[in-house]
């Protein structure tokens, strides 16, 4: 029998590397499933899901709805706006109310950092985090690192390093807390502006430029550089953080091997990573779009589990 | 290797000479501070590096030295002005970069900054590549360009630090005006880490300073003038120094002028963190008291105030103990009825 | 509260056993035309990739094989507690007119048999679909029928009955395991 996650996915920070691979190891068989000319099994028949978006956001809510779906849930999306919330509601009774219509699972993206826990800590249903504010995304983390695991094999003593935004970003957390604990070596590259002061207390290390981290790294994470930054007064301008940070060809091209690009999307071309870099023959970034739907299988199917004193119950003849 | 003659020999239309490789520079008043050398004697120059120094006698040199008769002059290291204001572009009326480059040679100055309160503000490459050049055409001093922290000089949004830094630019500053913004002076100083250069700011609090015309004390109070405390720059001053803690920045105090300023520096500096000031001439040298009378030439049009009595030796008891790194600045050319 | 257990079928049996056994299928399916052979993870895979070696040594040919894991099929996976690893499912073929045939290593309530047909049908409409099992130990549940056996044994249900093969386990053999006395 394999070791519980627990209720809820909130995050990777608390997770061992041994849930972390448990998670990457059941993974491996949903990918299958996306192949097949009837991407569906039965497994979470009956189960409702809802997908609480508090957030906008396409490619991830519609990667969960493809996840739920092809495990046959029922699943219900409820967005931001025209709903509930617009009208006043609070976060508790939302989980309240959801609570009452027994909701097997609920997916919650949400603008706050700590959301998520707030609501895992209210209501009975499975929670999962899909984003709270600046804080986490943890099935982003571990799609990331599948895809890490699928070109390496191992991560251990691998240099990866995260490129951009890392203070607003709760893909890098996600990324710098599952990567420290499969024994990758961790960095992260960007203008001092936006990386987060206490950035070398995380045990990464720190690159001022661009080139420095080519010259070191295995693989780039590369984040979206978001116009609001530039408005908030981090960086002067994009064009500047793209003549000084961005990931062009020209800069790959000098790099001592070939290295991974990973991007989390939605991608800012010529802002943060180049067209041709984007497109290019080391970009692994659609994969990590394939990989997310089979991670996201892998933590609805490993959070329906019951608890772990049912299977004593079900051990005693061999159920054939 | 061509023998040496008294006058050397001289190239046709450069006007340069065609120099030997060892030149002596007699009988000059020879100063240096950061030797605390100060001596009449002859410096010996050899490949355009500095050999040797012999104190005034009686030595003499063979023919393959080229000997400049020093007698009356002094002889020091080129002094760097990183404080000045070359008013071009905009202001080509009172100053040019040409002009200020060449006055600042003359004074024995080698290399000047040039702060970015021009006319339109330098904050961007193009107007620091256009600095560079004057100074370069100028042929004088070397001109560094400082670029502006924010565009316009407006503390709003940052001016593009990477590009100016790639054109030329040696800082940045707003200098002219206060980064009234701490998120602003914290980002800026984050900022500028990425490209090694420091952060200067023009320390002064604009609600405490405004309306003010001088240093607030008993002289103000009598000419019934309006003051402006030592706050207005102390605040200022701790507040840059804690920001460069944090950030890790190098932070550089421009005109300091008061006692509490110098004190700050000094404990930002027994902690390590990477704080840089300078002072002006006028500082060190004036009290307020050359304001009575209503004197409007003692009255400085935007850089800090002169003070009290006690903060003038205090200043100068700072630039002498070598507790804060100064430099002798803040040249920057008025004209008469310069509105203020 | 002893464990007794009793090799049923030695290495040797099994061997002869599983020749026997692919005789069967050949003469089930009047050949191998169309044929293929689906193990059921974790032992059925073993068990049904020698059956296909048998076959191919026989009849001269390459028989198509494949595994089957039906984990997520379960009916009872919301009461088994903690989930259980899911094996890999390899059916590259879209099996539209195919003869498929099941292999498993122990039958016995019918529900893993269940299970494996519902996975099949998404992956298309097989002309017909027959099971082959090692050992049928009865305690059915379902009403599902094996068309190949390899051995039938008599058990209580507190027995358990193992299958060993020689990839994972070693050594083939096939072993019942009383329990004495106890519950």
């Amino acid at each position: 029998m394999t070791a519980p996650l627990g209720k809820d996915l909130l995050a990777l920070e608390p997770l061992t590397p041994e849930q972390i691979r448990l998670i990457l190891d059941t993974a491996e068989p949903f990918k299958e499933i996306s192949e097949r000319a009837i991407k569906k099994v039965p497994t979470l028949r009956g189960s409702t899901i809802v997908n609480l978006f508090f957030e906008a956001s396409t490619r991830t809510r519609i990667s969960f709805e493809f996840a739920e779906k092809r495990l046959s849930a029922d699943t219900v999306n409820v967005g931001a706006s025209g709903s509930s919330v617009t009208k006043g509601e609070t976060l508790v009774d939302t989980a309240r109310n959801l609570e009452a219509m027994r909701i097997d699972m609920v997916v919650i993206r949400h603008s706050a950092s700590g959301a998520a826990q707030f609501l895992a800590e209210r209501i009975e249903s499975n929670v999962i985090n899909a984003g709270d504010g600046t804080h986490e995304h943890p099935t982003q983390g571990l799609l990331d690192l599948l895809t890490l695991r699928d070109h390496f094999g191992t991560l251990e003593g691998r240099r990866v390093c995260i490129c951009g935004d890392v203070l607003h970003s709760r893909v890098a957390r996600s990324n710098i807390w599952g990567l420290k604990k499969l024994g990758a070596q961790v960095g992260v590259c960007g203008p001092r502006s936006l990386l987060p002061n206490a950035v070398s207390e995380l045990g990464v290390e720190v690159f001022d430029r661009i080139e420095a981290a080519i010259e070191w790294a295995e693989a780039l994470n590369v984040l979206r550089l978001q116009l609001e930054r530039m408005q908030g007064g981090y960086i002067p301008s994009l064009r500047e953080y793209n003549r000084v940070f961005g990931v062009t060809r020209e800069r790959l091209e000098r790099a001592p091997r070939d290295i991974l690009i990973l991007h989390p999307g939605p991608m800012n071309r010529g802002v943060e990573i180049d067209s041709d870099v984007a497109d290019g023959p080391h970009s692994v970034i659609l994969e990590q779009v394939t990989n997310g739907v089979a991670v996201r299988m892998a933590v609805l199917y490993l959070l329906a589990g019951g608890p772990p004193e049912l299977a004593e119950a079900a051990k005693g003849g061999s159920d054939r | 290797m061509a023998r040496d003659r008294e006058g050397g020999t001289r190239e046709q239309g450069t006007g340069k000479r065609n120099d030997p490789t060892r030149v002596v520079l007699r009988g000059g008043r020879v100063v240096d501070p950061s030797q605390r050398l100060d001596a009449t004697g002859d410096l010996v120059l050899s490949d355009g590096k500095v050999e040797n120094f012999w104190r005034a006698g009686d030595t003499t040199y063979g023919d393959d030295y080229r000997v400049v008769d020093c007698d009356g002059l002094v002889v020091s290291p080129g002094f760097i002005d990183v404080h000045c204001h070359l008013r071009e572009p905009g202001r080509e009326d009172v100053e040019t970069i040409a002009t200020g480059a060449r006055a600042a040679a003359v004074g024995g100055f080698t290399a000047v900054c040039a702060m970015p309160n021009t006319q339109p503000v330098t904050d961007n490459q193009a107007a620091v590549g256009f600095v560079l050049r004057q100074g370069q055409t100028a042929n004088a001093a070397r001109v560094h360009p400082i670029g502006a922290i924010s565009l316009g000089q407006e503390g709003k949004a940052l001016a593009e630090f990477g590009e100016m830094v790639g054109a030329g630019a040696v800082a940045v500053s707003d200098d002219g005006r206060p980064v009234a913004s701490a998120h602003l002076m914290r980002t800026a100083l984050e900022y500028a880490r990425t490209f090694g250069i420091p952060v200067a700011d023009h320390c002064e609090e604009p609600t405490l300073a405004a309306g003010g015309a001088m240093n607030e004390g008993i002289v103000s109070a009598r000419l019934g003038l309006k003051g402006i405390p030592s706050e207005a720059e102390e605040i200022m001053v701790i507040r840059d120094i804690l920001l460069a803690r944090r950030t890790g920045g190098h932070v550089h105090l421009c005109h300091m002028s008061t006692k509490g300023s110098v004190e700050l520096i000094r404990w930002g500096k027994e902690r390590g963190i990477r704080v840089t000031a300078e002072a002006c001439p006028h500082h060190l040298s004036l009290t307020e008291d050359v304001v009575n009378g209503y004197n409007t030439n003692a009255l400085c049009a935007t850089g800090p105030s002169i003070s009290s009595r006690r903060t003038t030796r205090r200043t100068t008891t700072m630039r002498r103990s070598g507790s804060s790194r100064t430099r002798l600045t803040g040249s920057s050319a008025w004209r008469r009825r310069w509105p203020s | 509260m002893a464990d007794k257990p009793t090799t049923v079928l030695d290495a040797r049996a099994v061997a002869r056993t599983l020749r026997r056994m692919a005789d069967e299928i050949v003469e089930l399916f009047d050949g191998t035309e169309n044929l293929i052979l689906v193990g059921i993870q974790r032992r059925g895979v073993q068990l049904s990739d020698r059956l296909a070696d048998i076959l191919d040594e026989r009849e001269q040919v390459r028989v198509p094989r494949g595994s089957l894991d039906i984990t997520l099929y379960r009916d009872d996976l919301q009461t088994v507690g903690p989930r259980p690893v899911v094996g890999p499912t390899k059916l590259p073929w879209d099996l539209n007119g195919k003869r498929v045939v099941i292999v498993d290593d122990v039958l016995h309530t019918g529900r893993t048999v269940r299970a494996a047909l519902d996975e099949l049908a998404d992956f298309g409409r097989p002309a017909r679909i027959a099971l082959a099992v090692l050992v049928d130990r009865g305690g059915r549940e379902l009403p599902i029928h094996a068309d190949i056996v390899g051995k039938r044994i008599d058990v209580v249900a507190s027995d358990r009955v193992d299958v060993l093969v020689s990839d994972l386990d070693g050594v083939d053999s096939v072993v019942v395991v009383r329990r004495e006395g106890g519950t």
